[in-house]
């Protein structure tokens, strides 16, 4: 073995073990912390007496109109199917508060059908409630019309739509992305992190191979970095912004009853024609 | 000081969990890649002078969901609640390698025929969703590239 070689191997042999050591205890450490964040929410929806509590992942989903009305959520604490027949609004002012005091990233979508005297009208008056909610028209897609609103207005511009005429269906979603949005933080930090050590790197480096080869990873991170700033840009809109999209009809075209599911997936039901057509109404201009 | 360097740049993309590559997809010749704006909830999405538009999609897989569970999610959405019909499904892999569906679908956008492709791929923790859509007429005239540029997904 050469001087060379031992060198190397001393200074590999402590970072495999550090490396080692920190895949060993991460892990736990992530497990005690989603742990005793679940509790934390647990004990705060237990001491606001909302109860069966939804846990933190799962999805809100109301049926309201004619239909059939009640919560269902992807799991519960419970582990137990069940049925509310509180209103809407006193359900979402159970939970809405609750999300936001807990620092949580949520997601909220809205899906009405409704019937109403004049298509036209009912849809000219969902644009300006949008733009009095502080949102915007998204896309019109014939009888069918998505807004955006403020996060926290979404609750009024729901019992404001309701109003607009009579609901068929209606469906109310709430899709936590705490996690997924702090992973990305973490990873965009992290990424920042490794860009300064390169561009440190790149102003020590003595010979071409050591700068070309700092200057070829830097661009690499760049690219990964700005990528990351746009999802986490993207991510942030959706969560300041609610989505409700409204499908107006008439009087005599009652449709059946809805047997479908809605999963509670928001993105699910943004994909189609209408959304990938239409580009922002601000960018339009 | 050459070595140092090589080995403190291995610690640092093995200890940086953002260094993985990002998702991301080829845009067909004749597209221009919109930007951050109008880009909306895409990670990639690119239009051409007919109004064809191809968009990439990342979205979280929580529960990781296998490629068969999302595109089934996608065809049921479409199908079942949206008023899309399915017109052609096949199971693909991408040039990456990723396993998944390619589904064509048709609709009728007020009395316009219109052409609607999506391809669902998994990768890791994400879900990636390619579309591709507009008037019919304008998408089969560049179908084969439309396919190329949903299939580049990696």
């Amino acid at each position: 073995m050469t001087a060379n070689t031992r060198r190397l191997f001393l200074i590999a042999l402590p970072i495999c073990a550090l490396l080692i050591l920190a895949a060993l205890i991460l892990p736990p450490l992530s497990r005690s912390r989603e742990l005793a964040k679940r509790a934390v929410w647990q004990a705060e929806r237990q001491s606001a007496g909302v109860a069966p509590a939804l846990r933190p992942d799962a999805v809100l989903i109301d049926r309201g109109g004619n239909m059939d009305r009640h919560f269902r959520a992807g799991e519960l604490d419970t582990g137990v199917p069940v049925t509310e027949s509180r209103s809407v609004s006193k359900a979402l002012a159970a939970v809405l508060p609750k999300m936001a005091t807990a620092e949580r990233k949520v997601v909220y979508t809205a899906g009405f059908h409704m019937l109403v005297g004049d298509v036209a009208l009912a849809q000219e008056r969902t644009r300006k409630l949008a733009d009095e909610m502080g949102g915007y028209m998204q896309s019109l897609d014939g009888p069918r019309l998505t807004i955006r609103v403020l996060a926290e207005q979404f609750e009024a511009a729901v019992e404001r739509l309701a109003e607009l005429g009579t609901v068929v269906r209606r469906h109310i979603e709430a899709n936590d992305v705490t996690e997924q949005f702090y992973d990305l933080e973490v990873r965009l930090k992290n990424a920042r992190a490794l860009a300064e050590r390169l561009r440190a790197l790149l102003a020590r480096a003595d010979d071409m191979a050591d700068a070309l080869a700092a200057e070829k990873e830097l661009a690499r991170v760049t690219t990964d970095i700005e990528r990351m700033e746009g999802r986490l840009n993207r991510l942030r809109n959706r969560i300041a912004f609610a989505t409700i999209t409204v499908t107006f009809d008439q009087p005599g075209d009652v449709p059946p009853p809805e047997l479908t599911t809605h999963l509670p997936f928001a993105w699910l039901h943004e994909l189609g024609l209408d959304t990938l057509l239409a580009f922002p109404q601000s960018y339009r201009d | 000081m050459r070595r140092s360097t090589l080995v403190l740049c291995l610690v640092a993309l093995v200890a940086c969990p953002s260094c993985k590559q990002e998702d991301r997809m080829d845009v067909p010749d004749g597209f221009v890649e919109v930007g951050r704006e109008a880009r909306g909830d895409y990670e990639t999405r690119a239009v051409s002078a007919d109004g064809v538009v191809v968009a990439l999609r990342v979205e979280p897989n929580p529960e990781n969901g296998a490629p068969e569970f999302w595109a089934d999610a996608v065809r049921n959405e479409l199908t079942q609640a949206r008023g899309y019909a399915l017109a052609k499904e096949e199971e693909v892999k991408s040039a990456s390698g990723l396993d998944g569906r390619l589904m064509e679908f048709t609709a009728d956008a007020e009395g316009v025929k219109a052409a609607y492709l999506v391809a669902v791929f998994v990768k890791d923790d994400d879900v990636l969703v390619a579309e591709a859509g507009g008037k019919a007429d304008a998408v089969a005239a560049r179908r084969d590239a439309l396919r190329t540029a949903l299939l580049s997904v990696r």
